[in-house]
């Protein structure tokens, strides 16, 4: 995740300047990929560009208490019924198709 | 101090056009130039006098597409609203009322076409807008999807009561099932139907999710003062208000304040201009992409408080001529029709012309709101006379 070298903000999505104190370009740094659930939610109606996931499946959103809470989307790995607000989650790096792509994915699961 | 544009502007004429999805039996300039001719009609002004275009949520079909069809004697003033799908609406309309009031256009159409196979759904075009890899490899590929988690968390902090969901459907469908233009036009919903419509995404299910048909619809302004001596009855534009607050855009679900419509500094900018608020409002024409996020826009606006949407929204209250909070009179997106929601600024000047099909007796203020959650939200205030 970004952090501004210049007032320590976090920066999610990424971005080229600091909106809190103008510094340029803030550096990445690593970030346990760990949070807690902000929202989730299961779809099961196949919409076009989830082909490659396949129905129902479940978007997850965890804010991750290292970057400040930005919120980063995932797959859940899990039951829908283990979802509740704030539960501990741990990610992993997976991929998923989008079309032709194959594009780097968040996988996340309870933590134990 | 109320806003500049305060009542210097007024809708004259409205046109409607509606059909089944993918029935329509022209084209989308088509239906948009019947549109426009139609709502000359009504105002009683030559088509040829159009002289300004505003349209939003990516609408194709620009004016000089239009011009040779109209006769457009000289063309003064066209503008496209930015801000991803029904978001922009009122802002097109806050376009026009300020290219009137400066001398930039006399006359202008504000409008929204569509027909399926033309120019594609609104959902591909928010895509295209929306989605980036980190979305897509979630799943997170359309807006609906996007509002199914936005929903799931109004849910979790505000633990609101479905109950009030199911009153707005009811609204819209009793509405629109009195309403002859309405898609759902005699077809009343029962709520063990809404139950079990078949699960989409998140607490989202089938008659949650407004579903585009083709049509056409368009609302002429025009100076308050040449309204005046038009064929129907001024319709004023007190105010309209766009944008949003700080810590919300694009930001890939990090909005601040994720439980809500986005309307905070709308709806507080809209009350400042109008110099009007909640409690002035008769009644209320909401933009429904999804129930959720429409119920979440009444309580941007002060309409409501997620602490007493329980009370507040109840069928009773919400329909006409009796409730306490009318809204959605001709059946809003759900069951009238879904025109990326021009159609809904086409009930508020016939609810306050009084030519509604569910007429909210001597109603004199209508708040209308654009596409809740969008990046840009807009909202606007119509009355029948300048308070
Ligand atoms: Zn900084």
């Amino acid at each position: 995740m970004q952090r501004c070298q210049g007032c320590s903000h976090w920066h999610w999505p990424a971005v080229s300047r600091c909106s809190e104190c103008g510094a340029w370009d803030p550096p990445w740094q690593d970030v346990p990929i760990e949070g807690a659930v902000f929202s989730w939610a299961t779809t099961w109606h196949p919409f076009g560009g989830t082909e490659a996931i396949g129905v129902p499946y479940t978007t997850v959103l965890v804010a991750l208490p290292h970057a400040d809470n930005r919120r980063l989307l995932g797959l859940w790995e899990g039951e829908e019924g283990e979802l509740s607000m704030g539960a501990a989650v741990v990610g992993s790096v997976g991929a998923t198709m989008v079309g032709k792509t194959e594009v780097p994915s968040l996988r996340w699961r309870l933590a134990r | 101090m109320r806003g500049a544009l305060y009542g210097t502007t007024a809708a004259a004429g409205v046109g409607l056009l509606q059909y089944k999805r993918g029935t329509a039996p022209h084209g989308e300039r088509g239906l948009l130039i019947r549109a426009i001719v139609q709502a000359c009609e009504d105002a009683g002004v030559d088509p040829a006098e159009v002289d300004g275009f505003c349209s939003y949520g990516f609408d194709h079909n620009q004016p000089d597409y239009l011009t040779a069809e109209l006769g457009t004697k000289e063309l003064h003033f066209s503008n496209m609203m930015w801000g991803a799908g029904g978001g922009g609406l009122l802002g097109a309309f806050e376009a026009a009322a300020m290219a009137i009031a400066t001398g930039q256009a006399e006359i202008v159409a504000v409008y929204r076409s569509l027909a399926q196979g033309d120019s594609g759904r609104l959902a591909n075009a928010v895509i295209a807008h929306h989605v980036n890899n980190h979305s897509a490899s979630a799943g997170l590929v359309t807006p609906a999807i996007v509002c199914g988690l936005r929903a799931q968390r109004m849910i979790l902090e505000h633990g609101f009561p479905w109950s009030a969901i199911e009153a707005l459907v009811r609204a819209d469908y009793y509405h629109g099932s009195r309403n002859p233009d309405a898609v759902a036009y005699g077809k009343p919903l029962d709520i063990e139907t809404y139950r079990a419509g078949r699960k989409i995404t998140g607490p989202l299910r089938l008659f949650d999710c407004s579903r585009e048909n083709d049509g056409a619809g368009v609302v002429l302004m025009t100076s308050a003062e040449r309204a005046r001596d038009l064929r129907k009855a001024p319709v004023y534009l007190l105010g309209a208000a766009q944008g949003s607050q700080k810590g919300w855009g694009n930001l890939i679900e990090n909005d601040l304040d994720y439980a809500s419509a986005g309307f905070e500094s709308v709806a507080r900018r809209l009350w400042q201009k109008t110099g009007l608020g909640p409690e002035d409002i008769d009644v209320t024409q909401l933009y429904e992409n999804f129930t959720p996020q429409a119920v979440a826009t009444l309580v941007d606006h002060g309409m409501t408080s997620w602490e007493s949407v329980g009370e507040d929204l109840v069928f009773e209250n919400l329909i006409a001529p009796n409730g306490r909070m009318p809204l959605n009179t001709d059946g809003g997106n759900l069951a009238c029709g879904f025109i990326h929601g021009i159609n809904i600024v086409v009930e508020a000047v016939r609810q306050l012309r009084g030519e509604s099909a569910n007429p909210v007796p001597d109603a004199k203020t209508c708040l209308v709101t654009g596409g809740p959650g969008s990046r840009i939200n807009t909202s606007a205030v119509f009355a029948n006379e300048v308070p």
